[in-house]
């Protein structure tokens, strides 16, 4: 785990204010997108959101992947897929 | 020596059963798991509002002036927030892992509500991908609570 107590006061707002305005352009991102396609079509997308966290976890931070987050992410990506081709 | 006085002290307080918790609340609809329940609900109405919102109010440039008089869209942020509030207060009582198993009918919830409220029609083929999706999330819960635990 990263030592949260070591990093200064200044690198944690620019953490913060770094994370709103990622979150801000992904809303915007989402309104757009939602102006485009149907909200059944688009949501489930969504969950590839999990998918991208875990290999990123996988990759960056070398954690272990479970049994079970290997099947939640393989009926993600192949109902993701059943959507796309809907 | 005082910090051991402490220990036992604390030690002393009987854990505090699920009667008196309850009698403590002062209203019924404190309930974690209905808070819970509400918290799913306003995430996937604050979908169906965006998605209104976007239909009949929003025009594409981001900062076009109006759109930040479009009410829909100001709901759904609302919902937003007024999910995530509800499922902190859930998770003060819940288990992180049943809430995370019954995060997991969103999809599902999303799918019925764009059916019900937007009238979008949606083929089998996509059923059954919202589901393997749901089905998905729901593996993952166990991982990914344990994994929030060591925050």
């Amino acid at each position: 785990m990263t030592d949260h107590s070591k990093s200064s006061a200044f690198r944690r707002k620019l953490d913060l204010a770094g994370g709103v305005l990622v979150m801000t352009v992904s809303f915007f991102t989402w309104l757009s997108l939602l102006h485009r396609f149907n909200l059944s079509y688009l949501y489930p997308f969504e969950g590839l959101d999990r998918v991208l966290l875990a290999f990123a976890a996988w990759l960056i931070l070398k954690e272990k992947m479970s049994r079970d987050l290997w099947i939640g992410l393989i009926l993600i990506c192949l109902g993701t897929a059943f959507v796309a081709g809907s | 020596m005082s910090s051991t006085t402490n220990q036992t002290k604390s030690d002393n307080v009987p854990a505090e059963s699920e009667d008196e918790a309850r009698r403590k609340r002062k209203s019924p609809l404190l309930h974690p798991y209905l808070q819970l329940f509400i918290s799913i609900i306003l995430t996937a109405a604050s979908q169906i509002f965006l998605k209104i919102g976007v239909d009949t109010q929003f025009a594409p440039p981001w900062y076009t002036v109006s759109n930040f008089f479009a009410y829909w869209i100001w709901l759904g942020i609302f919902a937003v927030i007024g999910s995530l509030f509800s499922w902190l207060y859930a998770l003060r009582s819940v288990p992180l892992i049943i809430a995370y198993n019954f995060a997991a009918t969103n999809h599902i919830m999303v799918a019925v509500g764009s059916w019900l409220f937007l009238g979008e029609a949606i083929s089998s083929r996509r059923w059954i991908g919202v589901f393997l999706v749901a089905l998905g999330v729901f593996f993952i819960a166990r991982p990914a609570a344990r994994a929030e635990e060591k925050l």
